[in-house]
Parts: C-alpha cells; sequence; structure tokens
C-alpha cells in the first residue's frame, strides 16, 4: 500500500456504481456510515437522484461518494432585514444590484463521502472533493456550489474535515440533529487554467 | 445524510449575508485574498493524485 499525497504518478480511478454490492469490503471505520453502506445503499440508489462513485487504486476501492441534486436558496426576508437595520448591513455597497438579484442557486449535493479506514491520512477526501469540483465546473457551468450535511455525533464529526476543505456552515448547529449544514462556492473554470 | 431527509429551508441572515457576498466577489471578480487562498490550495490539492473518470 503505497499511495500518498503529492504523487501524480498514483491515479485514481472514479467510477460510477450501480450495485452497492461492490463495497462489501468497504468498511470507512465511522459505524453508522459502514452501517448505512452496507444495509441502505442499495434502495438509496435505486430511489434517489443521487449518482453514487467509488474511488479505486490500482483495483482497490478507497472512497465512495454520492452525488444529489440540489438548490440553496436564501431568505426574501433578508433584504428588507438589512435595509431597515434588522439584520447585518453587508460590506458592499446596497447599489451593486446583483447582490440582491438572485436568491435560488443551483447546487451538488456531496451527499455521503467516506474513505476507506486503511487509506486515511493521505488526502485522499481532499482530493476527492477537489475533483468533484472540477468535473462540475466543466460539466454544469450553472452550478455554483457545492453542498453537504457534515455528519456530528459526540464522538465524531467530519465538521473540521469540511472546513479544511473551504466549506462553510449556512446554519447554526442544531442539538437535536446530526448533521451541520455547509456550502462551498464553486470558483470558475477560467481560474483553474495555467 | 444517511438516508435521512433534512427540511430544507432557505439559508438566513448572517449566512445568506456571507453568500451574497462571496457570490458577487466571483461573479464581479472582485476576489479577495481568502478567495484567492482558497483557488491556490485546491489547485495544489489537485496535483496530488492524478484522476481518471470512467
Amino acid at each position: 500500500m503505497q499511495l500518498t499525497g503529492n504523487d501524480n504518478n498514483f491515479e485514481l480511478e472514479f467510477e460510477r456504481i450501480e450495485d452497492a454490492c461492490v463495497l462489501l469490503n468497504f468498511f470507512c471505520g465511522i459505524n453508522e456510515m459502514d452501517d448505512f453502506i452496507h444495509s441502505k445503499l442499495q434502495s438509496y440508489i435505486n430511489d434517489s437522484d443521487c449518482k453514487t462513485y467509488v474511488v479505486k487504486s490500482n483495483g482497490t476501492i478507497v472512497a465512495m461518494f454520492s452525488l444529489c441534486p440540489d438548490m440553496l436558496s436564501l431568505d426574501e426576508d433578508d433584504e428588507y432585514d438589512m435595509k431597515i437595520g434588522a439584520a447585518p448591513k453587508p460590506r458592499i455597497a446596497f447599489t451593486d444590484k446583483q447582490f440582491f438579484t438572485n436568491r435560488e442557486f443551483d447546487a451538488i449535493e456531496l451527499a455521503y463521502l467516506a474513505v476507506s479506514k486503511d487509506y486515511k491520512k493521505r488526502g485522499i477526501g481532499e482530493f476527492v472533493i477537489s475533483e468533484i469540483e472540477n468535473k462540475i465546473r466543466i460539466e454544469d457551468k450553472s452550478c455554483q456550489f457545492l453542498t453537504v450535511e457534515a455528519y456530528k455525533t459526540p464522538t465524531y464529526s467530519a465538521i473540521g474535515f469540511y472546513e479544511k476543505c473551504h466549506f462553510t456552515p449556512s446554519e447554526l448547529p442544531i442539538p437535536t440533529r446530526n448533521t451541520l449544514k455547509m456550502y462551498k462556492v464553486l470558483f470558475p473554470l477560467k481560474h483553474f487554467k495555467d | 445524510m444517511l438516508g435521512f431527509e433534512t427540511q430544507k429551508v432557505p439559508i438566513r441572515g448572517d449566512f445568506a449575508k456571507e453568500i451574497r457576498e462571496k457570490i458577487f466577489r466571483v461573479n464581479t471578480e472582485k476576489l479577495n485574498k481568502s478567495d484567492k487562498s482558497e483557488i491556490v490550495r485546491t489547485k495544489k490539492v489537485l496535483k496530488r493524485f492524478a484522476a481518471n473518470w470512467k
């Protein structure tokens, strides 16, 4: 097992799957996620609009994820609240019309991202997210956001990982829920051409 | 997440303001220092491995 970061000689293959059986021997080490992958993922693949992928290195599955169509909506009361001072004013001028033009944005939700417990701490998760961003930039230019509900329990939290990947919370933590909604703005492709 | 559908509600307050500001910066190409460092970091991460989408 030689897969390490910063080695462009290692190729990771991204392959869409329809059959969750290929993940029979895949374990990420987080019990709730492993239970989901092995007992419920197949019905999720069958019954949702999500596309599920595995990431392979030399034929071994090192990660898996699902992508779903999503929409990021901003509350329309905000404009009024900001103007009357009930909400914090933006740092840019109110006269910039684009600031309030759109309230709904196309997004792709990263529904699940799990890295094999044998391949953690090698930068694979962050690489997978960056590759997903790249794919969306090329194939869906109208999509401006990648969203995620970061998993958090008293014993495990993915929030720090997603923050490292430049995701930002879009809500305050809700004590009764084991996820936190986060988003990442997708910069246009032109910034990545060099 | 894990098959649970959480309610989709519009993003409000400071969270919405941050999103509007960032979208404005991206659309008008007025990126700030943090935006630029995010792009640099992503470029660096993309060089870790080669990727092949099948």
